[in-house]
This record gives structure tokens, C-alpha cells and sequence, in this order.
């Protein structure tokens, strides 16, 4: 085995897929090709050992997330590869415009819901009976007001490459989107532990992330809260397996974590207990789901919650970000309408297109797709995290069966997509480079105007052969390099 | 100002931590001791050490009390409230989530105490060589401290740490005074040295009372001394300045509390002291220290927003204000 890193990548197998380091031809593609050139100064031990120190520092510093087994909570690392990703400036502008484009869609679709008497629907669009019928739907927000509509505050979209390289939206994630603590955390890590890769060009800052969201919970605060309104993040607590990103977002922004049992409703008005008594709190920036969020409203059986905080929002006392009743619009049926709302709202074509979709409430698709079951991936609309999802070509005729069951028994609860053959990337595997599938996960904030942090969270699947690219599913990640555009400079 | 549970946390935090350090020194002076003790004197010197921590009762039948059980008590037992690898762990939880309130690196340096302490095979260490196992816990203990007193901005929760630490070690160190005082036999100079070690005052002791052959300036020194940092009057003044650094106006109660028990103890004497009934006298210092932590629950942490989540009962205080 070589420890030339340059020998390494010279035998790289890019295998039959849109591979991102090398092209059709085998030759490195060009904006890589700085980042290769300093790659190439470390042997392979070294990298190994950047590796290691890595994982010992995440493990060091809690950088953890949990997972549940057996009912046992496990503190994990979420690994990352040493290999960055480089998204070259061009290749950027399109994505940030399209992404931008579709969450100002996705923000105008939801205020039409809950607060615009739902055009869309009247209009023929967007089926009633799907908007109805969706598990995200609250109907109890209907008439609650956003500021500048930003009811996506953060969103987190997914996007994949097909084969060909082209870049297409798998899926919105429109509640409490996490992976960004990571994207900065890997960043820092990176610049410390291989520094001398960063003379590749100028890769665009992430670590600016917490004074943006904080500027975009100022925005949305309301106005008698004045230029200070007390913001807070609230968490399910510290079982909760994203809870380092909780608290990492609260200390970038400099504010407080708190759980529900920290806050009390009063008259409308949202406080927070302290050792000075009770303090007003005017915005919310929550990660806990809607229906554990108010147990007067939604669950009772929730303690997670603060009881009457959905009145206090609907009294304009408290911004809760994101909004309530997000869900309907990353529901994955829903999804497949996304595209028309971007021609309904905006007048404009999607500057990024969906995977093909297949509806299975819709009698002539779910036939079609039934027959097909073997070729397709089939995922529960209202799922994160990869959970539920059965990759055709991957399942025993056993588990086809029973997924043929299930939808039956409940169609609007599935949909369809064809493979994706998800782009792939070189990764340091045993001293060894891999390919591996990867997806990327831009953060997307809202407020009088929409805004994509330059870079995102670039999942690995680091299973051999894997598609799903989930943390919760053995996935890894990798440090996401957008390179400055060599015209304008550094943009932050 | 600051979040409540956060602020209770915290105070927890100096409080487990403090614990876990004195219960290790603890049991390492008297490992050490007992190498060249008579035999009678074992099953004595262990009860001493439960005593002290507060956890004889909690410990039960006292007729096995040898070196063995004992260390496995106070170290791994799952049922013991008190034990340093619980301790540990409620450190860590705690500091977790109170976390945005932690410098990055004393959040390392517990999260690594943890993670090593999870590492260790603690039943094989105890068998094999529980001096490094006590020692590991003490320095991992001070090295925590050290990160905190050099990194941490004097904000609030700096303070209420602060206070959790000397509220905790002032009682730990009125109950060793306590407990120890009736051993302190003229000729019995290794129950001495193996309570001024206890309190990290031997040294201490040599250098401000060279030559006295009398018990009572252990009682002087542990309780009154101004200059070592675990007298109980050393303890309770710098808690109070924690206090007055929590309620500028001195509008509130604990502060009060507090002020009257130091000055209390302050312009009393040895002699008094010791006339007065020592025990007895120590047992009210300790009280009153539960009445002022009482009082910040009620004060500073909003409780019972947290009733029951802390069982360490060392400290609790029954709803009559009485010690259970």
C-alpha cells in the first residue's frame, strides 16, 4: 500500500457513477485540482493521524450526538472525513439562487395556508384533501401571523446529483433542521488539524452562522420587544440527540438554552424563570416538534412543552421560530408540489428540479409503482432521518411484500421516487481511497429577505454501496469547501 | 442574572465535585494509615470516613465495615446517592446542561474526567492499587478547578459554582472536625496526622503551631484558621463574598443567613468552643449552612422547580427546615 497521497488519488476507482473529485475521463476535475495539489504534501499516515486526533478532539469535546438502542442512549461522534468537498463559485450562485427561490415559495405557500386563505388550494394547484390530510398540518395555527412571513426561518434543504451531475432537491426540511453545528464544527477542526490545505484558494467563512440566525431572530421578534428582544433556544434537554448543536447555537449567539420547564405562560406573555425571578421572552427559536411544543394545544402528555405557548404567539406576545404547522410543507407528498408553487407564487420556473416523485394515493401512479416496487425507493411522508425508507433494489422480496401491504392499507402515507444514483466522493477509508455516496445540506435563513450560508452539510454514507447518508444511519460527513468567486473575492 | 435550573445546576457542579475530591482524599489517607495501624482501629477509621461524608446511616450494617466495602461504597455503589463515580456522572449531566455557561475548556476537562473515569476498570483498580485511583480522582478534581478559576469570566455562574465548592467543603470539613475530635488522643499522634492530612493541614499545622502538644489547635486551625482554605471560616467567607457578588442590594435572605453564622463563628474561640460542647456546636454550624442553601433554592433556583432531580440528601433540608 502507497503512503503517497498523490499515488493514492492517481489510483482512485471513480467507479460507474457522477463521481465529484475526477471526471468521465479519470482526470481530477478542475476545482479540485488546488485542493488535490496540497492534499498531495501529506502522506497517508499523516492524514491518518489528522483522522484520529480528529475524532479523539470531537470525542473530547462532547461534538456528539445520541443514538437510542435498547432504549440505551449512546453519545456518537459523527465522523468526518479529511477529504473536503469543493463546490466551485459558479456552481454556487446557481444553487443559492435556486435554493433562495424555493424557500421564498415555500415560506409564501405556508402564509397562504394559515394566514392567506389558502389560494393555492381554491386555485386548484395544490389538492385540499392533501393539505388537509397531512400528519404537519395545525389546523390550531390557522390566522397566526409571522413576521415577514418567515416561517421557514432556518430551512434545511437536501440536495443530491443524479448521475449526471445535476443537482436536485431530495427533500425540505422546514421544522427544526439540525446539521449545522456541525458544518462550522468541521470547518474549525479542519483549519486546525490541516491547515496547509486552506492555501488551495479562498473557501468561503460558515462560522458567521450564529450571528446570522441571531440578526434573523432579532428580525422576527415582536416590535415592542424594541432593538434587544430576549431570545432563547429551547431544547427537549440534554437527552435530546441533537442537544450539542442546541447548545452550540445558543453559545454562538450568546443566549440561553432553556427546556420547557424553564418557561411559564402568563396572561398571554411568555417568561423565563431565572435566579432574578420571572423575565419576558420575546422570541423562541425552538427545537422540539409542534406537537410536543404546547400541551394545551397538541399532546397533554408532553412535558417537554410550555402549556399556553401557542396562545401568547397567537397574541403576538412571542415569535416562535420556525412557525407552527411547518410540516405540512416538507411533508414528501406535499413536496411533489413544491415546483408549481415556485411557478404559482413567483411566476417563475424552478431553477432546481425535484426526483421524480410518485404519488401513491393517486390510483394510476400507485399502480404503476406497485408493480415496480423492486426498482424504486418508497419513504414514508412524514419521516426524518431516514427512517422507514426501503430502497427497492435493496429489499428481500419479503419486505416488498409487506411494504405492498402497508401501502395498501394507507397510500397517502407513502410516496415513490426513482433511484438516485447519488454522486460520489473519494473518502480515506483503512489508508485507502473510497468512493462513497454523498448528499449536501444547505441552511437557508428567512426573515425580510432570504439567506444560504455558504456551504452546508455534505452527508457520507460511509457503508459500502450505502444511499442513505443519515447520521442515525452510520453516515459520516465532510468538510464543505464554496470556493470565493475569483471576480468578486471573499463574500462572507 | 441567569437561568434558574442553570444556576442550580452549577452550584451542583461545585457541590459534586468538591464531594468527590474530599471523599478520595478521604479514603487515600486512610488507606495509607491503616498499613501500619492496629487492627482494632480499622473498622473505627472506615466509620470515621463514612461519618464524615454524611453516609453512615445510608451505608447500613456497620459490623462489615472493612476497607473493602467501604471503598466500594463510596466509589461505585449505584444506590449510594454519594458515591464519587455517580458523583462524576452528575457533574458531567450537569455541566451539560448548564453548558453554554462553561468555558470550552473546563467543559473539556470535566467531559475528559468523565470519559476517563468511564474508561478505568474501577472494581480491578480498587483491588490492585486504589491509591492511584484515589489520586486520579483528587488531581482530576483540582485540574477541573484549576481550568475553571483560570478560564471562567466572573459572571454569575462563576459565582454560584463558587459557592456550591465552599458551602460543601465548609460542611465536609465541620463534620471531619466533628467526627475526628474525640480520636485526638494524646497518644494517639497518627489520628492527628491522619485528620490534618484529611484537610490538607498538616503541613499547615507544623508551620503555625510547631511544638504545641494540644488538640485543641486542630479544632483552631480546621474551623477558625483565616489563611487555610478549608477551614469552615475560610469556606463561609468566601462563600459570602459569592453571595454579596449575587445580590449587590443585599435585599435577600441566604446572604443574611450567612453573614450572621460567619460572624458568629468569627468572634467565637477555641475555648468557647470546645466548652460549649464541640459536636453539638458543629452540628448547628452545619445546620445553619443547609438553612442558607435552603434559602437560595427558594431565592435564586425558583424551587421546587427541581425537587427531587439532585437525591444526594446530604444538605436537603425536610419541608419543616429540618435536616432528614
Amino acid at each position: 500500500m502507497s503512503d503517497d497521497v498523490g499515488e493514492l488519488i492517481a489510483s482512485y476507482e471513480r467507479g460507474d457513477f457522477f463521481d465529484e473529485l475526477v471526471d468521465e475521463d479519470g482526470h481530477i476535475r478542475a476545482h479540485n485540482a488546488p485542493m488535490v495539489e496540497q492534499l498531495a504534501k501529506f502522506t497517508v499516515e499523516e492524514l491518518g493521524r489528522a483522522q484520529r486526533r480528529l475524532d479523539a478532539s470531537f470525542v473530547d469535546q462532547g461534538i456528539t450526538f445520541t443514538v437510542y438502542d435498547d432504549g440505551e442512549g449512546l453519545e456518537r461522534t459523527f465522523p468526518m472525513d479529511m477529504l473536503p468537498r469543493v463546490i466551485p463559485a459558479a456552481e454556487w450562485n446557481e444553487l443559492e439562487a435556486g435554493l433562495t427561490q424555493r424557500v421564498t415559495a415555500l415560506n409564501r405557500f405556508l402564509d397562504d395556508l394559515y394566514v392567506g386563505g389558502a389560494q393555492i388550494v381554491e386555485d386548484g394547484v395544490v389538492p385540499r384533501r392533501l393539505v388537509l390530510s397531512s400528519d404537519g398540518y395545525r389546523h390550531e395555527a390557522v390566522g397566526i401571523e409571522v413576521p415577514f412571513g418567515a416561517r421557514c426561518l432556518v430551512a434545511g434543504i437536501d440536495i443530491i446529483r443524479d448521475r449526471f451531475g445535476t443537482y436536485r432537491v431530495l427533500e425540505d426540511n422546514l421544522r427544526c433542521p439540525s446539521g449545522v453545528s456541525y458544518v462550522v464544527e468541521n470547518r474549525s477542526a479542519m483549519t486546525r488539524l490541516l491547515p496547509s490545505l486552506f492555501a488551495a484558494g479562498t473557501v468561503r467563512p460558515v462560522d458567521q452562522y450564529g450571528r446570522m440566525l441571531r440578526e434573523a431572530l432579532q428580525r422576527v421578534a415582536p416590535p415592542r420587544a424594541g432593538s434587544t428582544p430576549r431570545i432563547v433556544v429551547l431544547t427537549p434537554g440534554i437527552h435530546n440527540s441533537a442537544y450539542f448543536e442546541h447548545v452550540f447555537l445558543a453559545t454562538q449567539m450568546g443566549v440561553e438554552v432553556v427546556e420547557g420547564r424553564d418557561l411559564v405562560v402568563d396572561d398571554h406573555v411568555v417568561y423565563v424563570r431565572t435566579t432574578s425571578g420571572l423575565q419576558r421572552v420575546d422570541v423562541i427559536y425552538r427545537r422540539i416538534d409542534d406537537e410536543f411544543c404546547d400541551p394545551v394545544t397538541f399532546r397533554a402528555d408532553s412535558t417537554l412543552g410550555v402549556a399556553g405557548l401557542l396562545h401568547a404567539v397567537r397574541a403576538g406576545n412571542v415569535t416562535v421560530a420556525n412557525a407552527i404547522g411547518n410540516g405540512v410543507a416538507d411533508d414528501k407528498a406535499v413536496y411533489a408540489y413544491v415546483p408549481d408553487m415556485v411557478r404559482y407564487y413567483l411566476g417563475e420556473e424552478p431553477l432546481i428540479d425535484n426526483v421524480p416523485t410518485y404519488l401513491l394515493w393517486d390510483p394510476e401512479q400507485r399502480a404503476a409503482v406497485l408493480d415496480r416496487l423492486h426498482e424504486v425507493v418508497v419513504k414514508p411522508v412524514a419521516e426524518a432521518g431516514g427512517y422507514g425508507l426501503v430502497i427497492g433494489p435493496a429489499a428481500t422480496e419479503a419486505e416488498l411484500v409487506t411494504l405492498k401491504r402497508q401501502i395498501e392499507t394507507n397510500p397517502r402515507n407513502y410516496i415513490a421516487q426513482e433511484v438516485v444514483n447519488l454522486s460520489r466522493s473519494p473518502c480515506l477509508i483503512d489508508g485507502r481511497l473510497e468512493g462513497r455516496h454523498i448528499d449536501l445540506r444547505p441552511f437557508v435563513l428567512s426573515g425580510a429577505d432570504v439567506s444560504v450560508l455558504p456551504g452546508g452539510l455534505t452527508r457520507v454514507a460511509l457503508r459500502k454501496g450505502s444511499l442513505v447518508v443519515n447520521s442515525s444511519q452510520g453516515g459520516g460527513s465532510k468538510d464543505t469547501w464554496v470556493m470565493a468567486d475569483a471576480e468578486t473575492g471573499v463574500q462572507p | 442574572m441567569m437561568l434558574a435550573r442553570s444556576a442550580e445546576d452549577l452550584f451542583w457542579v461545585g457541590r459534586y465535585l468538591e464531594r468527590a475530591e474530599q471523599t478520595a482524599r478521604l479514603l487515600d489517607v486512610t488507606y495509607h494509615r491503616l498499613l501500619g495501624s492496629p487492627h482494632h482501629e480499622r473498622a473505627d477509621a472506615w466509620c470515621d470516613v463514612l461519618d464524615t461524608v454524611g453516609l453512615l446511616d445510608d451505608y447500613g450494617d456497620r459490623s462489615r465495615s472493612d476497607g473493602d466495602a467501604v471503598a466500594r461504597f463510596l466509589v461505585q455503589h449505584d444506590d449510594n446517592p454519594g458515591s464519587i463515580s455517580l458523583g462524576i456522572h452528575r457533574l458531567r449531566e450537569n455541566s451539560r446542561g448548564a453548558r453554554e455557561h462553561l468555558p470550552v475548556e473546563l467543559w473539556q476537562a470535566i467531559n475528559r474526567f468523565w470519559l476517563d473515569l468511564r474508561d478505568l476498570n474501577v472494581e480491578n483498580e480498587l483491588r490492585r492499587r486504589p491509591h492511584h485511583f484515589y489520586e486520579f480522582v483528587r488531581r482530576q478534581c483540582q485540574g477541573v478547578v484549576g481550568v475553571a478559576d483560570a478560564t471562567w469570566i466572573r459572571s454569575d455562574a462563576w459565582w454560584f459554582f463558587t459557592l456550591g465548592r465552599h458551602l460543601e467543603r465548609a460542611v465536609l470539613t465541620s463534620r471531619l472536625v466533628a467526627v475526628r475530635h474525640p480520636r485526638h488522643d494524646l497518644a494517639a499522634p497518627h489520628e492527628w496526622t491522619s485528620t490534618l492530612r484529611s484537610a490538607s493541614a498538616l503541613q499547615p499545622h507544623r508551620m503555625l503551631f510547631e511544638g504545641y502538644r494540644d488538640p485543641s489547635t486542630i479544632v483552631s486551625l480546621l474551623v477558625f484558621s483565616d489563611l487555610l482554605p478549608r477551614s469552615v471560616l475560610y469556606c463561609l467567607r468566601q462563600a459570602e463574598i459569592g453571595l454579596r457578588q449575587l445580590d449587590p442590594t443585599g435585599s435577600r435572605q441566604a446572604p443574611r443567613l450567612l453573614s450572621r453564622l460567619r460572624s458568629e463563628l468569627e468572634f467565637g474561640t477555641v475555648d468557647e468552643l470546645l466548652a460549649s460542647g464541640l459536636a453539638e456546636r458543629l452540628e448547628q454550624v452545619e445546620h445553619e449552612i443547609f438553612r442558607v442553601i435552603a434559602a437560595m433554592g427558594a431565592e435564586f433556583f425558583l424551587e421546587p422547580l427541581q425537587h427531587g432531580v439532585h437525591t444526594l440528601r446530604l444538605g436537603a433540608l425536610d419541608s419543616e427546615g429540618e435536616r432528614t
